[in-house]
């Protein structure tokens, strides 16, 4: 559904990427790992139009989505959780799953929508009126996934989803990625936790400065030698 | 020394409902942009220049002039963002901070080439006196402006705190507050939101300037003086927080004109009282009354 060819992109400066490839097909759980400033997270922001993209294209269903403002890209069915802390902290849990539908002008298609992901999210519910900055690292990140559900995207973008969380909820974040995956979205993450990661993700792609350097189905990888030293800790 | 108490504390509502009108557009800026907008205070100087133009010049009936007035400050607040302030969004906030102040110097020196540099008035002579009410034994005489003025303030900040607790803009200026960057990924447009902070902003503090101008005369550096006053209660109250402004004009207000009819401290020191509570408050408690504990933001 989604293809990133021979992509060379920064921030203006020199660039990050250099001629990166990534497929991502339907139903599918994707991995990106790789050491720090590998350039992993600028692959997702300039999935978004955040970065500047020197050559390549990005092509989802065969459209070129690289001179597509936010809203049309959103309207599409791509979803973006940015890395850390990504709620908005003075708004209520409500008010941010409101902002992940910003761009719908119907008020009662909004309500069925956050009904839907109350459904998913049983805890968002309870706490719906409460501000965010009052919840715990994880049911903050558990906001950050409803608010991009809220448009029940056909793509979610995942920026580092267990970075600072504790490992339980680690584990609680990724069978909530499964369960994502399962209702028929597909999901493009970039991870520090790759062990964790690749065991969740049907395939996954190593970066090494900017560079692809490897890619395979997410079992393969684990069992990788040369991964395993680099990245896993093995 | 009691008997004037009601007419002190009517007195420092008014003041107080100024500051509030005007502090609200500035933190509403602070909140998104993070710089003090020294220019803010000449958006109620214009407001009340223009109020008198189109009333004593052009003679239009007074809702009109009123509601025109405040649109063409809102303009003027959006047009000077996009044409000086978003060139300086990416900066450091003190670029932004110096440009107002220049900007405010240049806006007072347009009002005083078209209106010239001295005290004027929206009451020419021949105009009636303003009706008055008086109570407690004539302690407490208020008259039918100062009414209309308190009963707009309340009615505009009653509607502002619905618009941004409730309206879907509303929500999306409080997001934009918080985060630019992730309201930018949910599709929120960030550009347009901070036109309408400016315009919102600046049409609020252009209805201070014309209430205010009906209370006290006019001159082109009114501005300033309303602008320290309401930076003073925004530091009081805390920084970005609409609430906070209202607490800080409350305790503003009601400090100056106490401090004033009940002590020997003569009301040319005003601007001095009110930077004495500014600095104090600085050293006892640095982030405001409801500002957020900045140490633990940084921690986070």
């Amino acid at each position: 559904m989604l293809t990133i060819k021979n992509l060379t992109a920064g921030y203006g400066g020199p660039n990050i990427l250099h001629d990166v490839n990534v497929t991502i097909r339907e139903g599918e759980i994707v991995t990106i790992i790789g050491p720090n400033g590998a350039g992993k997270s600028t692959i997702l922001k300039s999935i978004f139009g955040m970065t500047k993209i020197e050559h390549g294209s990005i092509r989802y269903f065969e459209e070129n989505l690289t001179a597509l403002p936010t809203s049309e890209i959103i309207e599409r069915g791509i979803c973006f959780v940015p890395q850390g802390r990504s709620v908005f902290p003075s708004l209520t849990v409500e008010e941010n799953l409101e902002m992940g539908a910003f761009i719908r002008k119907d008020k009662k298609v909004v309500r069925k929508d956050l009904h839907e992901v109350y459904e998913k999210f049983p805890k968002l519910y309870e706490r719906r009126h409460q501000l965010s900055k009052t919840l715990s690292g994880g049911e903050q990140q558990m906001v950050s996934l409803g608010r991009a559900l809220m448009l029940q995207p056909r793509l979610l973008l995942l920026d580092e989803p267990s970075i600072g969380l504790a490992p339980q909820i680690v584990t609680e974040v990724f069978e909530k990625c499964r369960q994502i995956k399962a209702a028929g979205t597909a999901i493009l993450m970039v991870e520090q936790n790759a062990t964790l990661a690749l065991e969740y993700s049907d395939r996954g792609y190593v970066l090494e400065l900017g560079r692809n350097r490897l890619e395979g189905a997410g079992k393969d990888l684990l069992q990788n030698k040369q991964v395993g030293e680099l990245y896993l800790g093995k | 020394m009691l008997e004037i108490l009601p007419q002190v504390i009517w007195y420092s509502l008014i003041a107080s409902a100024i500051y509030t009108l005007i502090a609200v557009g500035l933190t509403l800026v602070f909140g998104i942009l993070e710089f003090i907008n020294f220019a803010h205070g000449e958006m109620a100087m214009v407001g009340a220049y223009l109020l008198l133009a189109f009333l004593v010049n052009f003679k239009f009936p007074f809702w009109l002039a009123f509601i025109l007035s405040f649109v063409a400050v809102a303009i003027l607040g959006i047009v000077l963002e996009k044409l000086i302030f978003k060139k300086v969004r990416k900066s450091h906030p003190f670029k932004p901070l110096v440009i107002s102040i220049g900007v405010s110097a240049l806006l007072q020196a347009v009002v005083i080439l078209i209106f010239g540099g001295g005290v004027t008035s929206y009451l020419q002579t021949g105009d009636q006196p303003a009706q008055t009410f008086e109570f407690f034994n004539g302690n407490l005489v208020i008259t039918d402006h100062q009414i209309l003025l308190i009963a707009v303030a309340f009615v505009l900040l009653i509607a502002l705190a619905l618009f941004l607790k409730f309206s879907k803009t509303g929500k999306s200026l409080r997001a934009v507050a918080d985060n630019k960057e992730v309201a930018a990924i949910m599709g929120i447009n960030v550009d347009r939101t901070i036109s309408i902070i400016f315009g919102l902003g600046s049409a609020l503090a252009a209805i201070g300037g014309m209430l205010i101008g009906g209370e006290q005369n006019l001159t082109p550096t009114m501005g300033l003086a309303l602008n320290v006053h309401a930076f003073a209660a925004l530091i009081l109250g805390g920084v970005g927080n609409v609430y906070g402004a209202l607490l800080g004009a409350l305790i503003i207000g009601f400090s100056e004109n106490f401090i004033i009819a009940f002590t020997p401290i003569p009301p040319s020191f005003r601007e001095a009282i009110v930077f004495a509570i500014l600095i104090l408050m600085l050293i006892v408690k640095p982030n405001g009354l409801l500002g957020a504990n900045a140490e633990a933001e940084v921690r986070k």
